[in-house]
């Protein structure tokens, strides 16, 4: 009898420890949205932020027109209509891997291609003494979704749902203004949560940087 | 003399368990040192009595922008642990980060330090509880009233520190 309670006990805790590790490690594997900006010019500045992408979803609830309201007005400012953009999707994500648009001057290139699941956009800026780089790598799938909208709209929200599955740089731009290790770099990135305890997180800035950004670096 | 105890010990219970606002106050140069303990209720009751219009400007938020921080809040509070916002420059350094169930702000400068800590839970309450009511300072003693025990802000100067908790 005594066995039998030991065993039910036994049982209890293993579930309660599981069931506690898995929730802690949804907790772990949830996407976070992590942008990085480094200036290393005058100002010697760094930003990082990191939000969980669930806050991107919930301020898309909260504040829709807002949002797609000002990306939409942004297209219809460069003429661009969202349904011959759908149109032109739905004949270039089919193709497979190729280079779509390559546009190549004394001062810029620009380079849009697929390479297997992703659409990379890369634009070289050498105009005058700060060249800069764009390095933007979007999902098909994202795309994908951010085109199922009607009308005049994108679907941000579809296209945030799939963003999660993702881990990985988004937008990485650098803009040197010398080509010594001056210049400014923003990337943005999905990735975990960066854990942070509260004992190293007290610790000096640098090594708290190193302390609670184990996964970022 | 018994019911005169009894009167007593009753407002003590009641002024123990009311929300307390403690401000402290040290100036070294003035050789000050200020503390002064509250009620957050009794200063509201004085704040309805005098009425200053002030406390009834309205605040710039619209309730859909107010809802949306209460859902945003919501999500912080299911998040882990985490160092949300890190800025460092030559001058200052501003981290903002999310430390169980507080948001804590630190601002490091060579003359200023300051530390917010702010309690998610009751703030998403009170933004969830008054959707559509505009906000403004008075409706703050709510808020206050609600704030669990603790530090919410402390700033320290060469030869000055400022501290506002509640208890």
């Amino acid at each position: 009898m005594l066995n039998r309670s030991k065993a039910a006990l036994a049982a209890a805790v293993l579930a309660l420890t599981l069931s506690n590790s898995a929730a802690a490690l949804q907790a772990q594997e949830s996407p976070w949205i992590h942008v990085e900006v480094i200036d290393s010019g005058d100002k010697a500045e760094k930003v990082n932020v990191n939000v969980p992408l669930a806050l991107a979803q919930v301020a898309l609830d909260a504040l829709p027109e807002d949002i797609t309201g000002k990306i939409t007005s942004k297209f219809q400012e460069k003429g661009i209509k969202l349904a011959d953009l759908r149109k032109l999707w739905a004949e270039l994500k089919n193709s497979g891997d190729a280079e779509f648009v390559k546009v190549e001057s004394e001062e810029e290139t620009v380079r849009v291609s697929r390479a297997g699941q992703l659409i990379q956009v890369r634009v070289e800026d050498r105009k005058g003494d700060a060249p800069e780089q764009v390095r933007v790598d979007i999902p098909v799938d994202v795309v994908d979704a951010l085109l199922s909208g009607e009308g005049e709209e994108l679907n941000l929200r579809a296209a945030i749902q799939q963003l999660s599955g993702r881990r990985g740089d988004i937008v990485n731009v650098t803009d040197a203004k010398s080509k010594v290790a001056s210049g400014s770099t923003l990337a943005a990135r999905t990735r975990g949560p960066i854990p942070c305890s509260s004992v190293s997180c007290l610790a000096s800035a640098s090594s708290a940087r190193r302390a609670c950004s184990p996964r970022s670096r | 003399m018994l019911g005169f105890g009894i009167v007593c010990a009753a407002g003590l219970l009641a002024a123990l368990s009311m929300t307390w606002v403690i401000v402290n106050v040290v100036d070294e140069d003035e050789d000050l040192h200020l503390w002064i303990p509250a009620p957050v209720l009794l200063a509201q009751v004085v704040a309805g009595i005098a009425d200053p219009p002030e406390i009834h400007e309205k605040l710039p938020f619209e309730p859909k922008h107010l809802r949306a921080a209460a859902a945003a809040i919501r999500e912080l509070e299911n998040a882990g642990d985490s160092e949300l916002v890190r800025v460092e420059s030559k001058d200052e350094t501003v981290v903002i980060r999310k430390s169980g169930a507080r948001i804590e702000v630190e601002v490091d400068n060579r003359n200023e330090r300051v530390r917010v800590h702010a309690p998610l839970r009751q703030v998403r309450e009170f933004l969830e509880n008054h959707p559509d009511e505009p906000l403004e300072p008075a409706s703050l003693f709510r808020l206050a009233r609600s704030l669990p025990s603790g530090p919410l802000v402390e700033v320290t100067e060469p030869g000055q520190y400022v501290s506002i908790r509640i208890w």
